[in-house]
């Protein structure tokens, strides 16, 4: 598969591959593109290596560099064009460069959510501190008051008539599960990021909540505002939700 | 900025943890709190024990200082460079001329001390000298009470070459009597003796009783024209002598040990003729080359040294000088009108400070300078090198201190690390969370980095208000100063920079944030 400079895509995967620390090593022998503002679920086996894929994806962790030999059949590449951001960015050469983890966590930053299948809260901030952080961390402007974003996002997720005053301003450790579920989706939505990684929602969140999320994520998609990449064994259950809206 | 104090301040001081008891919650917070208590407990011993160090060098310190700067000091050093009267070289690199020993440095000693730094090659043994007279004292001694013992003009003579089998000595013995318990009159001529002076001219001091012995005039010997006191308690008069401060930091040991060994021959000169006989007689007992030991006690007020008569010397010196030690003047420059010029006897020299602060004069060293001078038949006495030696011995202590604080800064930091590296692993999955928010390494870094800054001012602080309770509860005087302060603190923030940023740097550097992240 050739390289199409008209082809709109955003990611484009060819032939990677990733060892661990243990030695184990995931070859992803395919050759994917991923397209922008589109609904993407990677899908599999348990202990494939669909999480590590999309840890790959968002830039949290290396791919290895490829053999001489393997070089012109290896390709890993983000268009951030494609979604009105700024320039292509070729993975190998980002890694490689020295400044990579000041480059990564930018992008992360300013442009990734991440909706992890733990969740992974802060227990050392508050629930309203764990919301707030994204805007804290990017240092933008809001277009809206902070406290009205958060307001929206916790209506959106369902959380408005559970979180009152007192649970904000304390640790989400005092969350029930469920509670803690929304406020992770709740994250990953806040600041409205160019790029959702979902991983495995279908393990941790509920089914009313992942109703919600998908709604949510669709309406976004097709308002062209966001990319969803969705990492999950049960890739059917996910997509006939979407097919309900 | 507002990230990154946001993310400092939650990292020391994490949101409310959960519980619905106020037991569990206070179980909860304190375990959430066990890194920031831990780091600053680790941190507040680390200061305690600096601080106590810092006082301990402050102590040494002072009495090397005092050691350094004493007379007595000064008195040891006259006769380790004094110069025979029969001198007749006018070699300008003679070993016994006043500017050889000025000029001396330790690349002219570099045969007896190859261990010697080359950097220091070029310093000067001696920084300061003074020139003593041998000549006429005018003595003061005065009691505890302030009550006046003596007041004489004499004679200033070294003890050092005093011959033990000398007829003045038979005589001397002869002539001792009773214990007396009244002052001679300034009018009589008198001679004063330390213990120590007296045990060398083979008295027996067991029947000694008093403060003073008393030889009265014996008319038929005219070989002892003048009376004998000893000053067995000398170390009294320099206690009065000083200021309270400096004989409460004195080695009281050290001091009254040196001080006894100091003797004093003082004798009242009224006319030509008798002052004539004594010179006459001291010349035969004491060789001349051998004087030059000047003692001058005082009370509060200055004292002076006054120079009456011209003995053969090479040089006439008239020079104000001024001891180191604020109570005690020394005026050589107060004659009489009619007094003839003021001859040069002796000098005393200061160890170069700069040699001491760096440590040059080794146990070694002094052996060296010791052979040095045996080889150029220079008389060197016992005390310069005891003296030496005790400043040796201080420095040693101050240095093992130092290494012993260095040692410990060290194992200090080892124990941070390993401290906060198993902190650290606790909080893996929220600087995983954090990275994988886009949080950068160093803004991470600089948390932990500034954590290591606040801690330690803070335990600084701590450390020094149980420092000064301590101190005070025992009613020890605290001295300490800012600027050791501030060095105590910089070793502190390097140990504690280093405890915490080492282990942050390696997990950073070790794991991606995708790693992290899953740690528990």
């Amino acid at each position: 598969m050739t390289e199409d400079k008209n082809d709109n895509w955003l990611f484009y995967v060819k032939n990677i591959k990733k060892t661990f620390s243990s030695g184990k090593t995931v070859c992803y022998g395919f050759q994917r593109k991923i397209y922008p503002h589109t609904i993407t679920f990677i899908s599999g086996d348990s202990g494939v290596g669909k999480s590590t894929f999309l840890h790959l994806l968002a830039l949290l962790d290396k791919p290895d560099k490829p053999d001489k030999e393997d070089k012109e059949n290896t390709c890993f590449n983000c268009r951030l064009s494609s979604v009105g951001l700024q320039s292509d960015l070729d993975y190998y050469q980002i890694y490689n460069h020295r400044s990579w983890r000041k480059q990564t966590a930018e992008i992360r930053r300013n442009h990734f959510g991440f909706l992890p299948q733990q969740g992974h809260l802060l227990n050392a901030l508050t629930v309203q501190q764990n919301l707030e952080l994204v805007y804290h961390l990017r240092k933008s402007n809001f277009q809206k008051g902070l406290d009205d974003e958060i307001q929206d996002v916790i209506d959106i997720i369902g959380l408005k008539d559970k979180l009152s005053k007192k649970n904000l301003s304390r640790s989400p450790a005092h969350l029930s599960g469920g509670e803690m579920q929304r406020l992770a989706v709740a994250r990953a939505i806040m600041g409205s990021p160019k790029i959702i990684f979902v991983d495995e929602p279908t393990t941790f969140l509920n089914d009313s909540l992942i109703d919600k999320m998908m709604h949510y994520f669709v309406d976004k998609v097709y308002q062209k505002e966001t990319t969803i990449i969705i990492v999950t064994h049960d890739y059917k259950a996910l997509k006939s939700k979407i097919r309900n809206y | 900025m507002k990230s990154f104090l946001f993310l400092l301040y939650r990292d020391i001081l994490p949101a409310s943890s959960p519980g619905h008891h106020w037991c569990s919650k206070l179980s909860n917070t304190m375990v959430s709190l066990l890194p920031t208590c831990g780091l600053l407990f680790l941190l507040t011993i680390i200061a305690f024990i600096g601080l106590f160090i810092l006082s301990a060098k402050k102590e040494l310190d002072t009495q090397i200082y005092q050691v350094q700067n004493s007379p007595y000091m000064a008195l040891f050093a006259e006769g380790f460079i004094y110069m025979p009267q029969h001198n007749n070289s006018s070699s300008s690199d003679n070993k016994k001329e006043l500017s050889f020993w000025q000029n001396l440095k330790l690349k002219h000693i570099r045969e007896y001390a190859h261990n010697v730094p080359k950097a220091y090659l070029n310093h000067t043994i001696f920084e300061k000298n003074k020139i003593f007279p041998f000549d006429w004292a005018k003595l003061f001694i005065k009691r505890k009470d302030g009550e006046t013992l003596a007041y004489q003009k004499g004679m200033v003579l070294p003890f050092s070459g005093v011959q033990k089998d000398g007829a003045l000595l038979n005589e001397i013995k002869k002539n001792l009597i009773h214990p007396f318990h009244q002052l001679p009159t300034p009018s009589e001529p008198y001679i004063i003796l330390s213990e120590k002076a007296l045990k060398k001219f083979r008295f027996n001091l067991d029947h000694i009783t008093s403060d003073y012995l008393y030889i009265t005039q014996n008319d038929d010997n005219p070989f002892i024209p003048f009376k004998i006191l000893v000053a067995r308690y000398l170390p009294y008069q320099f206690q009065y002598i000083l200021s309270m401060e400096q004989w409460r930091r004195l080695d009281h040991r050290y001091y009254q040990k040196k001080i006894k060994e100091i003797t004093i021959y003082a004798t009242d000169l009224d006319n030509e003729q008798t002052q004539k006989t004594i010179h006459n007689l001291l010349q035969q007992h004491f060789p001349i080359q051998t004087i030059g030991d000047p003692f001058i006690s005082g009370d509060n007020e200055a004292l002076n040294v006054t120079l009456k008569t011209p003995l053969q010397r090479t040089e006439i010196i008239q020079k104000s000088i001024h001891s180191d030690l604020k109570d005690i003047t020394v005026d050589l420059g107060s004659r009489h009108e009619n007094e003839p010029g003021v001859s040069f006897s002796g000098a005393i020299f200061h160890i170069n400070p700069v040699l001491h602060e760096n440590n040059i004069f080794s146990e070694e060293f002094l052996y060296t300078l010791q052979e040095f001078m045996a080889k150029e038949q220079v008389k060197v006495r016992g005390e310069l090198l005891q003296a030496l030696q005790e400043i040796r011995k201080s420095q040693q202590y101050l240095t093992q201190l130092q290494q012993f604080f260095q040692i410990f800064k060290l194992l200090m930091i080892c124990v941070i690390m390993i401290f906060f590296a198993m902190v650290l692993h606790t909080k893996m999955h929220r600087i995983g969370t954090l990275r994988m928010l886009g949080v950068s390494d160093m803004k991470i870094l600089a948390i932990y980095a500034t954590e290591a800054i606040l801690f330690v001012c803070f335990s600084l602080l701590l450390g020094l208000c149980i420092y000064i309770s301590f101190q005070t509860l025992q009613n020890n005087q605290v001295n300490i100063l800012t600027w050791d302060l501030i060095d105590v603190m910089r070793d502190m923030v390097i140990a504690a920079e280093i405890g915490l940023v080492a282990p942050s740097l390696f997990f950073l550097k070790k794991f991606v944030p995708a790693e992290m992240v899953v740690f528990r």
